[in-house]
Parts: structure tokens; C-alpha cells; sequence
């Protein structure tokens, strides 16, 4: 990325909107050893959206608890820390997909679902490899694009370039803002992770989810989204602001060790819980 | 019984046996009173030729252009999609399970309108 254009990005990143208050807090307590499940408590229920949400998502067929979970301790008891955390940033995160401008919304909603998409799929790949922190694939994937919405919502002008020849050349939109804008959606994301402190698990998976080879001790989360991105995109769940399927990196995918026959279970699950999760996130 | 082509189907005709898509999926039950939707559906699927009751004497069609037969919407679009990627194993079995996933969703909203 060129010098210029990485410090106009970050003065328009400068005026992003931030993580909601409480959620910057949860952080915080989160990040503290020190802290116990009621003070965690305490700060989520002063927010009456986020706890509502926060117990309409525990209750989800997501989860699959099989009894009722009606209070907020109950909640971060039961998930512990990390995942509150994750579906904090899961349900603040969906405030900023829902904008007012008229003029793009058909294609953020395509972008959320698309997302919405991605954070499924990587889950269900995540519960397929037992891999243990499961809520925070599910984040990775929500905010693996992120940087297209920052691109469309702050830098309107290089992006509507960038679409026109997606969709005159029919290619990536990976490869279409290398070529013309020496950047991608993939450094932006990188730099509003970097802005909101972000995990740098979540850093690095938003980061390099083209070349999660790059994404050094994170490889595995960055490989899994790249996959979760490219059933997505096979299934045609939302778009991607493309109509490509990119590359699937060798080494990534043997660093998963995944078999090829779990491939049809993996995409069926997606189906599945895409379309029961969709139901209570729109 | 005969077998004809499926521009040569009529609203009313009877299926004396199943249609499937290329992928394998039942599309129509034997018995089915065909309507126009159906023949639609069926089409969109790339469904070329139906078995129906009754003596109907099969002509060649004249616009029958091999190269526009066959393959069905789905899978046209699929491998436009994966054009560039398709020497990789994982994703040629990736392509073929979307394409019975999308396949499926086509018959579902079909299910759907016709209910409607």
C-alpha cells in the first residue's frame, strides 16, 4: 500500500464509528483476570439492547442450551468471558451494517448476509475441527470484510471505482482494488481492528483471510475463514460485492487437515444454521 | 407412452415417469398433471426431454442446439464462478455439492409459488 493513500485511509478510519461504550468497557473487564462474572454483570445489564440481545442469543438455536437462560450471570456462567465478549462485538457489530443511506443498502445487506454467511461457516468448520473457542470464528467471519463497508461508507469514490470493474471485468474485488487502488478491503479491515483493539487473533484472521499463510501464529483462523468465505460464495449466501470464487490456499487448506468428505456435511450444516440464525439477526 | 422434448410439452400432459434433474434430484413425481409452471421449472433445470402418457410423435426440433443443452442455469453459473480455481480438487467437490444445495433451492421456491 502506498504511503498517501495508507494516511487518508487512516484520517477517514479516524472518523468511523466507535464500538459502543459498554462494549469497549466489556473489554476492558474481559481483559482483567481480576474481574468476576457479576461485575461483568453489572456493566452489560446497565445496557438494556445489549442484554436483551445478549439473552435472545444465548436462548438461540445457536447455542442449542436445553434449558431457558433468563439471566445475564447466568448467561456469562454458562459461555464464560471470551464468548460474552465475541457475541457482544457479534450484536454491536450489527448496528454498523444497518445504515441509513438509501443508496447502498440493497448492497449491505447482500455484504451482511454474506458475512452473516461466513461467521456460520466458520463456526460449523471450527466445530468439525473441535476447535475450542468457537465464538470467536464466528466474530472473525462476521468481520472478515468489514473493510469493504469501511471502503463503501467512507471512501465512496475509490470504491464505486473499484466496482465498476468488478463488474466490467467480471473479477475479485481483491484484485480489482490491488490494481487500482493499491490497497485492499483486507489492510482497511486491518487498520479498524487495529483502531477498535481488536483481538489480534481477530486482527490477523480479518487481516489475511486471502493469504492466511501470512497471518503467522494465526494461520488457522485466517485458513478457516478463507474457507467459510469460499462456501459462502459457492452457496451464494449474500454476496461479496463479487461473483468470483477465489483461490483456495494448498497450504492453508492442509494446515486445517481437513478431509476431503467433510466438505457436503460442512456445507449442509451451513445451510442449516444459516437460515435459523438469519431469522433472529435481520 | 412417449418421450418428448420439452418444448414439445403442453399444460395437462401426464408424467408416466419421474423427472430428475442432472444432479439427481426428483423433480416430478410419475402421475404428475403437468402445468405451465412446471414446464418452466423444468427448463430452468435443463430438463431436456420428459416421458409423458398418451402417443405423441417425437419431431426434431430444428433450433436444437447441442451445445445450449444439458447443462442447466445452475450449474452454468457455478462454473462461471469457478472458472479460475476448478484444477484444485477440494474445490471441484466444493462446486458439486453447491450445485445440489442451489439445485434444491430452486425446487423449494418453486414448492413455494406453486402453493401460493
Amino acid at each position: 500500500m502506498k504511503h498517501t493513500d495508507l494516511t487518508r485511509i487512516i484520517r477517514k478510519v479516524e472518523d468511523l464509528p466507535t464500538l459502543p461504550r459498554t462494549v469497549l468497557r466489556i473489554t476492558e473487564l474481559v481483559n482483567n483476570p481480576k474481574s468476576s462474572a457479576r461485575e461483568l454483570g453489572r456493566v452489560i445489564t446497565e445496557d438494556q439492547v445489549l442484554t436483551a440481545r445478549l439473552l435472545k442469543l444465548v436462548n438461540s438455536s445457536f447455542y442449542g442450551f436445553p434449558q431457558r437462560i433468563s439471566t445475564v450471570t447466568g448467561a456469562i456462567v454458562l459461555l464464560g468471558f471470551d464468548a460474552i465478549r465475541s457475541l457482544l462485538l457479534t450484536t454491536s457489530v450489527f448496528g454498523l451494517f444497518s445504515n441509513k443511506e438509501k443508496a447502498n443498502r440493497y448492497k449491505i445487506e447482500k455484504f451482511w448476509d454474506h458475512s452473516l454467511g461466513c461467521a456460520v461457516g466458520a463456526k460449523v468448520i471450527g466445530d468439525y475441527l473441535r476447535y475450542e473457542k468457537i465464538e470467536e470464528l464466528f466474530v472473525a467471519g462476521l468481520l472478515h470484510d468489514i473493510g469493504k463497508i469501511v471502503e463503501m461508507l467512507f471512501l465512496p469514490k475509490d470504491f464505486a471505482e473499484v466496482v465498476t470493474v468488478v463488474e466490467n471485468k467480471n473479477i475479485l474485488m481483491v484484485v480489482a482494488e490491488d490494481d487500482i487502488l493499491g490497497y485492499t478491503h483486507a489492510e482497511v479491515g486491518k487498520l479498524l481492528a487495529e483502531r477498535w483493539n481488536l483481538p489480534f487473533k481477530l486482527k490477523n484472521a480479518i487481516a489475511h483471510h486471502h493469504n492466511p499463510i501470512l497471518a503467522g501464529r494465526f494461520v488457522r483462523e485466517a485458513a478457516i475463514v478463507q474457507l467459510a468465505d469460499i462456501l459462502c460464495r459457492a452457496m451464494d449466501i449474500g454476496s461479496g460485492g463479487d461473483n468470483k470464487i477465489p483461490p483456495l490456499d494448498k497450504n492453508a487448506w492442509e494446515s486445517l487437515q481437513l478431509k476431503m468428505s467433510s466438505i457436503e456435511p460442512i456445507m449442509e450444516e451451513m445451510e442449516r444454521e444459516f437460515e435459523d440464525i438469519s431469522t433472529f439477526m435481520t | 407412452m412417449s418421450c418428448i422434448d420439452i418444448d414439445r410439452v403442453k399444460p395437462g400432459m401426464i408424467l408416466d415417469k419421474p423427472v430428475h434433474s442432472p444432479h439427481g434430484v426428483l423433480l416430478l413425481n410419475e402421475g404428475t398433471k403437468i402445468t405451465e409452471k412446471n414446464i418452466w421449472v423444468l427448463k430452468s433445470w435443463g430438463v431436456t426431454e420428459v416421458s409423458v402418457e398418451g402417443k405423441f410423435k417425437e419431431e426434431k426440433n430444428i433450433n436444437d442446439e447441442p451445445e445450449n443443452r444439458g447443462e442447466n442455469r445452475v450449474e452454468k453459473k457455478l462454473k462461471e464462478k469457478f472458472s479460475q480455481v476448478l484444477e484444485n480438487k477440494v474445490m471441484a467437490e466444493i462446486m458439486r455439492v453447491a450445485g445440489k444445495q442451489l439445485e434444491r433451492r430452486i425446487i423449494k421456491k418453486a414448492e413455494k409459488n406453486e402453493t401460493h
